[in-house]
C-alpha cells in the first residue's frame, strides 16, 4: 500500500482546514477590531470636534464683535499649546485671515473633514473641521481648525501589529497542537485500512484488530463484526456460486438437446414440403397428363380413320398418289394439332417470373380451354359469365393453375356426386377493387364439419386426393398475389370465390 | 415704503458693509443680541450687510471711533459730544428713556452712606464711561477717598465681581442693573442714583452726511416695528426720540475728562 501524502489523509485535511478556518477567523477578527477601532475614532474625534468647536466659539465670539484681535489671539495660542490641535485659522465674516497662524499661508484651507476615511487620513492624520462663528444670526467669522490623529493612528497601527502577531503565533501554537492530536486519533487507522484490504482482496480469515472504548477502539470493534459477517456471507456465496455453475451446466446441455430436436424437426418438415411439393407436381403432371390425353383423343381416333382407310385403299388398288397425299397431309394436320396441344399445356403450366397486369377472362377461358374435353367426356357443362372485365395484378399463369385446381375439383365434386348432369358456373365480377371469379358445382357441398379445413395442407375427402391443391391456391392467391380465397356452400354444392387486386388498385 | 426711501444702490460706497459700533455698556453678547433686530432690519433696507460690533472698553470704543471705523455709533452723551467735537459725527436721535447712572453695592452688605466706601475698592465700566466719570465725581463731591478704581469690560461682571467681594461698589447705569440677572439683581442695591441724563445717542459718521435724512428716517421707520418694539419694551428704553437743542452740550465736563483720558491711554 503507498503512504499517502499529508494532504489526503484525514487528519492532514482537518489540520488544513482548521488552519485555514483559524485564519480565516483571525483575519475576521482583527478586521472587525480595526473596523471597530476605527468608528471609535471617528466618534471620538467627532465627538471632540463638537465640543471643542462650542468652547472656541464661545472663547471667540465676544472678542469678534469687539474686533479685539489680542484675545482672540491669546485664545489661539492658548489652545494650541497641546498637540491636540494641528491648527486653528480665524477668518472674519468676510473671508479674510485674521491674525497670524501657524498654518502656512500660500496653502488653502483644507475642507471639514466630512467622510471619516480609515485609509485616506492616514496619509494626512488630521481631522478638519470648520464651523461658521455667528451670534444670534449675525455672521462673524468662521472657524477652521485641525485635530491631530498622530496618536490616533498611531495607536491603531499598534493594534494592526500586535493582533497580526498574535494570530500567527495562535495559527503555529493550534497547527502543531492539532498536528500532535491527529496523529493520536488515527494511530490505528493504518491497521484499520490494511484489514479493509485484506477483506477487499478476499483473503480471509483476517487477523482481528485491537478494540478500545475511544472512537477508532469502537471503529475497529465494528470492522472486526463486518469482516466475519462478510466472511459468512463470501463462503454462503460460494457455495450457492457453485451450485448455480452446476445447474447452469445442466441447462447448457438441455439447450443442446433442444436445437438438436429442433434442427431435426425441421429438417423433416422440410422434407416433408420437399415431398408435398413433388407431389403436387406429379399430380399436376397427372392432371396435365390426362388432359392431353383427353385432348388427343378425338385426333388420335381421326389419325386412326386415316390409315384404316389408307389401308382398305391399298387393298381395293384404289391408293392414287393423289389419294395417298391427300391422307398423309391429313395426318400431318392431326399430329401437329396434337404437338400444339402439348405446347400449349407446357406454356399453361410455366411460372411467371414478375408480377404484371393480365385479363381475368382471358385466363379463365385458357384454363376452361384445357379442361374442355375432359369435361366434356365426363358430361360435365360449363358456363361462364362475365359481368365485368377486370385487369387483375399478378402473375396470370399461377391464377390460371388456381381456376384449374377449382375446377378439377369441381369436377371431381359432381362426378363424386354421380350427376349426370353436372354443372359449373363461372361468373366474373368486380367488387371492392378485387377482381372476383366465384366457381360453383352442383356437387352437394363440403360437409360443414370440414369446411373450416379444405385449405389444410395434405387435407383431402378424395381417396386418391394429395390435400395439397387447396394449399397451394390459397398459398398462390394470399401469399404472392395479396388477394383472398374463400370457399362456402350453397344449396346445390360448393361455391369458391377468388379474389385479387385489380391492376389500378394495385398500382 | 422703506425699499423706496433706500435702493439699494444708494450706499454702494468704497466697503460693502455698514458698521454699526455700540459702546461696551454690556458683554459684546448682550449687545449682539439687543441689536440684532436693528442689524436685520439695516441689512434689509440698506441693501448691504451691515455688521454690529463693539469693543472690549470705552476707551478702545472711543478710540474706534475717533478713527471713524464705525458709521454709526451708539454710545453714552459724553462720548457722543466728544464724537461731536473731534470727529464730526452727525446726531441723529437717542433713546426716550433716561440715562442714569448707580452706585450699586451688595445688599445687606456693610455699604450703607457713601463714607463707608473710604479705602475701599470701586468698580467702573472704564476710564472713560460716563457711569464711572460720573462716579469718580459723586465720590468727589461726597468726599470719599476710596482706593483707585479697578475697570471691568461689562456690567454684569461687574455685578459678578461685587457680589463675589472683589469690591465694596459698582458704578453703572439704571439700565443695566435692571437687565441684570434675575437671580443677581436681588444681591445687589441701589446705594445713589443719579438725576437723568440724555441716554445711548446714535451718531452718524460724516462720510455719511449726504444720506443723513435718509438714515435717520430709517431709524424712525425701525422704531415702528414689531422687533423695534420688543426691543424697546425688553430694555426699557420706550422708544426713540430727538435730542433736545443744547443736550449734549451739558456733557461737555465729562466730554472733555475723556478726551484728556483718551490721550493718555494712547
Amino acid at each position: 500500500m503507498n503512504r499517502l501524502s499529508p494532504w489526503k489523509t484525514v487528519h492532514g485535511r482537518l489540520l488544513c482546514l482548521a488552519i485555514v478556518l483559524e485564519a480565516f477567523m483571525l483575519t475576521l477578527l482583527i478586521t472587525n477590531s480595526l473596523r471597530l477601532l476605527h468608528n471609535a475614532m471617528a466618534d471620538q474625534v467627532q465627538e471632540q470636534a463638537e465640543e471643542i468647536s462650542p468652547v472656541l466659539i464661545a472663547a471667540l465670539t465676544a472678542p469678534l464683535a469687539q474686533r479685539d484681535y489680542a484675545t482672540i489671539q491669546a485664545v489661539l495660542d492658548e489652545s494650541l499649546v497641546t498637540d491636540s490641535l494641528e491648527y486653528i485659522v480665524i477668518l472674519d465674516r468676510y473671508g479674510n485671515r485674521l491674525l497670524a497662524d501657524e498654518f502656512p499661508k500660500n496653502r488653502s484651507l483644507p475642507p471639514a473633514s466630512r467622510n471619516f476615511s480609515f485609509f485616506t487620513l492616514a496619509k494626512d492624520p488630521v481631522y478638519h473641521v470648520v464651523t461658521p462663528i455667528e451670534y444670534q444670526h449675525q455672521p462673524l467669522g468662521e472657524l477652521h481648525f485641525g485635530i491631530n490623529l498622530t496618536r490616533i493612528f498611531h495607536a491603531r497601527r499598534t493594534l494592526l501589529v500586535q493582533g497580526i502577531s498574535i494570530a500567527v503565533i495562535e495559527i503555529l501554537l493550534s497547527s502543531f497542537a492539532l498536528l500532535f492530536f491527529g496523529f493520536w486519533v488515527v494511530r490505528n487507522m493504518q491497521t484499520l485500512t490494511r484489514a479493509s484490504l485484506e477483506v477487499a482482496a478476499g483473503n480471509f480469515p483476517i487477523q482481528p484488530l485491537p478494540e478500545g472504548d475511544d472512537d477508532v477502539g469502537k471503529l475497529s470493534a465494528a470492522f472486526n463484526i463486518m469482516s466475519r459477517a462478510i466472511q459468512d456471507r463470501v463462503k454462503e456465496l460460494t457455495q450457492t456460486n457453485d451450485l448455480l455453475e452446476q445447474k447452469q451446466l445442466q441447462l447448457e446441455q438441455l439447450n443442446q438437446s433442444l436445437q438438436e430436436r429442433v434442427r431435426t424437426t425441421v429438417a423433416e418438415l422440410r422434407s416433408k414440403d420437399q415431398l408435398l411439393i413433388s407431389q403436387g407436381r406429379q399430380a399436376a403432371m397427372g392432371e396435365m397428363i390426362g388432359n392431353i390425353a383427353h385432348q388427343w383423343r378425338q385426333p388420335l381416333n381421326t389419325l386412326a380413320l386415316v390409315l384404316t382407310n389408307l389401308h382398305y385403299a391399298h387393298e381395293a388398288g384404289e391408293l392414287t398418289d393423289e389419294y395417298m397425299a391427300e391422307y398423309i397431309a391429313t395426318g400431318n394436320r392431326l399430329i401437329q394439332k396434337m404437338s400444339s396441344t402439348i405446347n400449349d399445356f407446357s406454356e399453361f403450366f410455366r411460372p411467371n417470373k414478375v408480377k404484371m397486369p393480365f385479363s381475368a377472362e382471358r385466363q379463365i377461358r385458357l384454363a376452361i380451354e384445357m379442361v374442355a374435353e375432359s369435361f366434356a367426356y365426363n358430361h360435365i357443362e360449363i358456363n361462364l359469365a362475365v359481368e365485368q372485365e377486370c385487369i387483375l395484378f399478378g402473375f396470370p399463369n399461377e391464377y390460371s393453375q388456381v381456376l384449374l385446381n377449382l375446377l378439377n375439383n369441381a369436377k371431381e365434386a359432381a362426378i363424386g356426386a354421380a350427376r349426370e348432369n353436372g354443372q359449373i358456373h363461372i361468373t366474373l365480377t368486380a367488387r371492392q377493387g378485387m377482381g372476383v371469379v366465384t366457381v360453383e358445382d352442383n356437387g352437394g357441398g363440403i360437409p360443414k364439419d370440414i369446411l373450416d379445413k379444405v385449405f389444410d395442407p395434405y387435407f383431402s375427402t378424395k381417396p386418391m386426393g394429395t390435400g395439397i391443391g387447396l394449399y397451394m391456391s390459397k398459398t398462390i392467391i394470399e401469399s404472392n398475389m395479396q388477394g383472398r380465397i374463400e370457399a362456402r356452400n350453397n344449396p346445390a354444392g360448393s361455391e369458391l370465390s377468388v379474389m385479387v387486386p385489380l391492376a389500378k388498385e394495385a398500382s | 415704503m422703506i425699499l423706496t426711501l433706500f435702493p439699494i444702490a444708494v450706499f454702494a460706497g468704497e466697503r460693502s458693509n455698514f458698521v454699526i459700533g455700540v459702546a461696551p455698556h454690556s458683554s459684546p453678547r448682550i449687545i449682539l443680541q439687543m441689536y440684532a433686530p436693528l442689524q436685520q432690519y439695516m441689512e434689509k433696507v440698506l441693501g448691504m450687510s451691515v455688521e454690529i460690533v463693539t469693543a472690549p472698553n470705552f476707551d478702545i470704543f472711543a478710540n474706534c471711533a475717533l478713527a471713524k471705523e464705525y458709521d454709526i455709533a451708539v454710545t453714552t452723551g459724553h462720548q457722543a459730544r466728544l464724537l461731536q467735537i473731534d470727529a464730526h459725527y452727525s446726531p441723529l436721535l437717542t433713546y426716550k428713556a433716561d440715562f442714569k447712572s448707580v452706585v450699586l453695592v451688595l445688599r445687606g452688605g456693610a455699604i450703607h452712606t457713601p463714607q463707608d466706601l473710604h479705602h475701599k475698592d470701586v468698580l467702573g465700566l472704564s476710564p472713560t464711561s460716563l457711569v464711572t466719570l460720573w462716579g469718580q465725581q459723586w465720590l468727589k463731591k461726597n468726599n470719599v477717598r476710596a482706593n483707585p478704581t479697578k475697570y471691568v469690560s461689562a456690567s454684569d461682571s461687574l455685578a459678578q465681581l461685587l457680589i463675589a467681594g472683589e469690591a465694596a461698589a459698582a458704578f453703572t447705569s439704571l439700565a443695566n442693573y435692571q437687565n441684570l440677572d434675575a437671580t443677581v439683581r436681588p444681591q445687589l442695591q441701589i446705594l445713589e442714583e443719579s438725576g437723568p441724563m440724555v441716554g445711548r445717542v446714535y451718531m452718524l459718521q460724516d462720510r455719511w452726511a449726504g444720506e443723513q435724512k435718509k438714515i435717520k428716517a430709517a431709524l424712525w421707520a425701525f422704531a415702528d416695528t414689531r422687533e423695534a418694539q420688543e426691543y424697546f419694551a425688553a430694555n426699557k428704553l420706550e422708544g426713540y426720540r430727538a435730542l433736545r437743542p443744547g443736550e449734549l452740550e451739558e456733557l461737555d465736563v465729562y466730554a472733555e475728562e475723556t478726551r484728556n483720558l483718551l490721550k493718555n491711554v494712547r
